[in-house]
């Protein structure tokens, strides 16, 4: 054989080798994937990165991203209550209730029997005392710790399932800390045997994060986290609720185009899109299906009250009235999906019945789209249009200001730019990366930008109205100098604290309240955004119906707490469910106590005989119980030998089954190859 | 006599320290020259977690304290390099407290890994194909050899990868869509581990030899035909040697000396990871950290990539000044 035939043999072997290495490596690594985590009790999820993915204790910044970055929420932690913004209801869960003191100075907090840390120890009160300890100590280095010291004096456990915690000074509202309210609460328990005698601020709480949820993690790296249904959660027994999926994995997919992908190749069940990707998505894949809820954060401009001519409230009133609201919800995405607003409280029942009509009639530039207002609000100020048709104040200041946004594109800029050119106010949009954003509007480095609202109030407005009290602005930020009505409504806003939003005096206080903010309008409210998930339904259904529908009973953000009750509700197009253990009702509870009871006295009672037995009676009656005994393990032999002759026979029987269609199928074959 | 060789090495390394010195000067005051503040990006994401945070105001002093954000400018410089001369990055910001090495131990190794396979096979197959290309006289190979290149070089980078993405993911699907390694395998040294991890860094090392390649392709290119012309090789035809041995002995080695510097300064470069890959193929290497850190205005981490990036290219160059003289021995330790 030649040399080049030689080379030419030997590389078409090399190749031939390396293909098959390849294939195999290929198969041995998809047969693997495909084993592990069956896609039809598997949920998967995308979700951003974590840089340290082992960071198991959420109070701290580290373990707060992994908390919120991933299923940590949801599938980990559990709170005392939580809050379905869908249904307006509280839901207890590691609590069953609480009690304030007739003066607000205390709080009684009643822990659920029967929950368990995954580890199996019980959770207690003692727990919850070691928590809100612990952050008292430690504060501010933990997350929330501020807040415990701040308002909590003594934390005391009464027994191991109620807690009295007393304040230092009157509030009635300190069980919302406590309640995830949408993404999570901000105090919650930890183990205290896992955590005690540890450094908190270092302390990792991994391997084996020690949770309450139903969920434990099996792998937790910086691009996807899996967790697996723990089958010995308290919540099955106690609360009857069994999450449908054994395993849920939080993905890090990439970019939106690739979350796109995944979702119509049915590699994600949830996910995110635009509306016009879902809208052609959804023609090559019919299991897709949107879901959506009134986004808590409304749209607003902020006003920089500090700057001149800003600081006029007509001016803010001019620019409120020239904004058309209709139309930027139209260019934002259609009024089916955004909507225009007068206040900054989202569209939710609970918050909504404390927006007054009367009030917005009043201030009815966040109302109406008026124009011809705006120019003679200007012109009454003693603004002269420039040249330009630019207002010019008095003094000679343009009405030029600054926009500044985080957005690419923003639509909404746009709109309110050209509505307010209308009326002669120049806006330059300026755009930057958001932690540039964020830092301006920190540091009141700005005079109009977007802006949402943040913490607007799910379930009171109180939440949103103590923002705004003077003892929590920055020093760079006075902008509560230029409220008129400041003391006022620091001193409303300190009366609310120590009653509910169903006293009686509670409404009046909201009302002058709305009107205060109204009339300041620091910040001019816009519109609010639909936020839109996709739901693909190949292999899960009876997902919940979207607010406002029948069958709406949770939500399916997954970054949301709440989404474990939607975990629960939702069902596999392939497996049946896997249903909690049917509880054994009352009744025969109480029976099997009652039984139990007899058990116990007729015990003791043949204990008592036993003792006075003679050794020679004694003797006879151990006797009998050996041969009793011997007796039981015959029968139980019987049984077995029995029960394998069974089996056999079975086999014996397929056996014969198998045999009997073999020759059947033989002769077949001989018949018809048999020469006619 | 002091020897020419030690010479030139020292007064190479007291030009890299220099340099390396200013490097690190640059890098401490760069992600301070950007707008933005760490902590007021991580008291708004605690704010996004849940409804807002009261007593920010005293997180934010802690942590101003704690990062040493509370010093002026020239004292931060001097703790940092003290930190560093101790080995010590600091804490992360955004994820802390955990330190900046441990975020960075875990994400070199798959940059490196990615980057360097993919720098060399790129530098290879790119230099030959470019020989190939040069030499040959084959107009209309060559000419589809150059164009196909060329063409790819010229991609938008993300554009090809959302490509390949498309293609070999989803669509055809013999690749995985991104991650490092099978979700079902923790990292060993096994050989289920091994495939898992070549298995997915596949697709994306395809993405950056095809972009990567026609670089170096129309780099040898124009040197081969540059040297084409040249004498010695027009000596060395007429002393009768092969056409091959030529083209390998003479021509490609000639040209090969300005790519082997190309290929140093590459591979310096390896540590800074390839953010775009890594984002796009959710890759988890040192660009998607940077990335990360980038948004958070996470100072530390950001000044250890750059630090690494910087000290890498340094140091690629400076091993480069050392053994320039061995590989041409035209250029001697004396001119140095």
């Amino acid at each position: 054989m030649s040399s080049k035939s030689l080379k030419f043999s030997l590389t078409i072997t090399a190749a031939m080798a390396l293909i098959l290495l390849c294939s195999e490596m290929l198969s041995m690594v998809n047969n693997v994937s495909a084993q592990v985590y069956p896609r039809e009790e598997t949920i998967i999820v995308p979700y951003r990165r974590v840089s340290d993915p082992t960071f198991y204790n959420f109070y701290m910044p580290a373990g707060a991203w992994v908390l919120a970055s991933r299923g940590g929420r949801a599938l980990l932690q559990e709170y005392f209550f939580s809050y379905d913004i869908v249904t307006g209801k509280l839901i207890p869960e590691l609590a069953t209730g609480y009690e304030y003191e007739r003066d607000f100075s205390a709080m009684k907090l009643y822990l659920r029997r029967g929950v368990t840390w995954n580890d199996g120890v019980p959770f207690t009160s003692k727990d919850v005392v070691f928590t809100f300890n612990l952050l008292k100590e430690w504060a501010p280095k933990l997350c929330y710790s501020t807040l415990v010291k701040k308002w909590v004096k003594e934390v005391v456990a009464l027994d191991d399932y109620t807690v009295l915690i007393k304040f230092t000074k009157p509030t009635a509202r300190f069980h919302w800390l406590l309640t995830a309210i949408i993404c999570a609460a901000k105090i919650y328990p930890i183990p205290e045997h896992v955590f005690k005698g540890k450094d908190p601020t270092k302390f990792r709480n991994w391997p084996n994060p020690v949770f309450t949820g139903p969920y434990r993690v099996i792998k937790s790296d910086a691009d996807v986290a899996v967790f697996e249904r723990r089958d010995d959660w308290w919540g099955i027994k106690v609360l009857g609720l069994m999450p449908q999926p054994k395993y849920v994995i939080y993905k890090n997919i990439g970019t939106a185009e690739k979350v796109a992908m995944a979702l119509e190749k049915n590699e994600l069940d949830l996910g995110d899109m635009d509306y016009s990707v879902y809208l052609a998505a959804r023609e090559k894949n019919p299991y897709l299906k949107m879901w959506g809820i009134p986004t808590p954060c409304n749209w607003l401009v902020d006003v920089n009250v500090l700057k001149y001519p800003l600081n006029i409230p007509e001016v803010r009133y001019a620019i409120s009235y020239a904004i058309n609201r209709t139309k930027v919800a139209e260019v934002m995405g259609g009024l089916e999906v955004v909507t225009p607003v007068s206040t900054c409280f989202p569209l939710y029942p609970s918050v909504q019945k404390f927006v007054f009509s009367d009030v917005l009639s009043k201030c009815d530039w966040v109302l109406r789209y008026d124009p011809d207002r705006s120019i003679k609000l200007l012109e009454d100020l003693g603004f002269k249009r420039g040249p330009d048709g630019i207002f010019v104040t008095p003094n000679g200041t343009r009405l030029s200001f600054e926009y500044l946004t985080y957005s690419e594109p923003d639509p909404m800029a746009l709109a309110i730019r050209d509505d307010l050119k209308k009326i002669g106010i120049e806006i330059t949009i300026h755009r930057v990366d958001k932690a540039v954003w964020e830092d301006l509007m920190r540091k009141g480095q700005y005079e109009l930008a977007f802006n949402y609202a943040s913490s607007p109030g799910i379930v009171s407005p109180y939440d949103w109205y103590k923002k705004f009290h003077s003892e929590l602005y920055s020093p760079e930020t006075p902008y509560y100098k230029m409220n008129p009505w400041q003391e006022e409504y620091d001193k409303l806003v300190d009366r609310l604290a120590t009653m509910r939003d169903t006293d009686p005096e509670a409404a009046g206080i909201y009302k002058r309240l709305l009107e205060i903010r109204l009339r300041f309008l620091r910040k001019i409210p816009v519109a609010a955004r639909f936020e839109f998930i996709i739901i693909n339904e190949k292999y899960w259904t009876n997902w919940p119906a979207p607010m406002g529908y029948p069958g709406a009973y949770a939500t399916p953000q997954w970054w949301w707490h709440k989404f474990i009750y939607a975990l629960c509700h939702i069902r596999s197009k392939v497996k049946a469910p896997t249903l909690p253990p049917k509880e054994i009702p009352e009744e025969i509870k109480k029976s099997i106590e009652e039984l139990s009871a007899k058990i116990d006295k007729v015990s003791e009672e043949l204990s008592a005989k036993i003792a006075k037995v003679t050794p020679a009676g004694y003797e006879e009656l151990k006797a009998t119980v050996a041969k009793l005994k011997s007796s039981t393990e015959e029968l139980s032999e019987k049984v077995e030998s029995f029960s394998a002759a069974i089996d056999r026979a079975n086999m014996l029987g397929y056996a014969g089954v198998g045999i009997g269609i073999i020759a059947i199928v033989i002769a077949i074959i001989a018949i018809a190859r048999k020469p006619s | 006599m002091e020897s020419p060789i030690l010479r030139y090495i020292i007064k190479r390394f007291i030009n890299f320290i220099i340099v390396a010195f200013g490097a690190i000067t640059i890098n401490f005051a760069l992600p301070r020259l950007m707008p933005g503040d760490p902590l007021a990006a991580m008291l708004m994401e605690m704010e996004t977690l849940s409804e807002g945070v009261e007593g920010g105001k005293e997180i934010i002093e802690y942590y101003v304290k704690e990062f040493g954000l509370d010093k002026d400018i020239f004292t931060q410089y001097v703790c940092y390099l003290k930190q560093l001369l101790s080995g010590d990055l600091g804490p992360s910001i955004m994820a802390y407290p955990t330190p900046v090495q441990d975020l960075l131990a875990k994400v070199i190794p798959w940059s490196i890994g990615l980057l360097l396979t993919t720098t060399i096979l790129s530098w290879i197959i790119g230099n030959v194909l470019g020989v190939f290309v040069g030499w040959s006289k084959k107009r209309r190979l060559n000419g589809i050899i150059t164009v196909v290149s060329l063409g790819f070089s010229v991609i938008p980078y993300y554009i090809l990868a959302l490509i390949l993405v498309f293609l070999f993911a989803y669509e055809i699907r013999i690749f995985p869509s991104g991650g490092g390694y099978a979700i079902n395998i923790n990292p060993s040294l096994t050989l289920e581990f091994i495939a898992s991890v070549l298995y997915h860094s596949l697709l994306p090392a395809l993405s950056i030899l095809l972009v990567a390649v026609g670089g170096w392709l129309i780099s040898m290119r124009s040197l081969i035909v540059s040297i084409l012309g040249e004498d010695y090789l027009l000596f060395a035809e007429a002393k009768g040697l092969k056409k091959n041995v030529i083209m390998m002995r003479y021509a490609f080695r000639n040209a090969l000396l300005p790519q082997v510097t190309g290929l140093a300064l590459s591979l310096g470069g390896i540590v800074s990871g390839a953010l775009l890959t890594e984002q796009i193929f959710a890759y988890p290497g040192v660009g998607t950290l940077f990335f990360d850190a980038f948004r958070y205005r996470d100072y530390n981490v950001m000044q250890a990539v750059l630090l690494f990036a910087t000290l890498g290219t340094l140091g690629a160059a400076f091993i480069i000044d050392i053994l320039y003289p061995l590989v041409d021995p035209r250029i001697c330790y004396e001119e140095g």
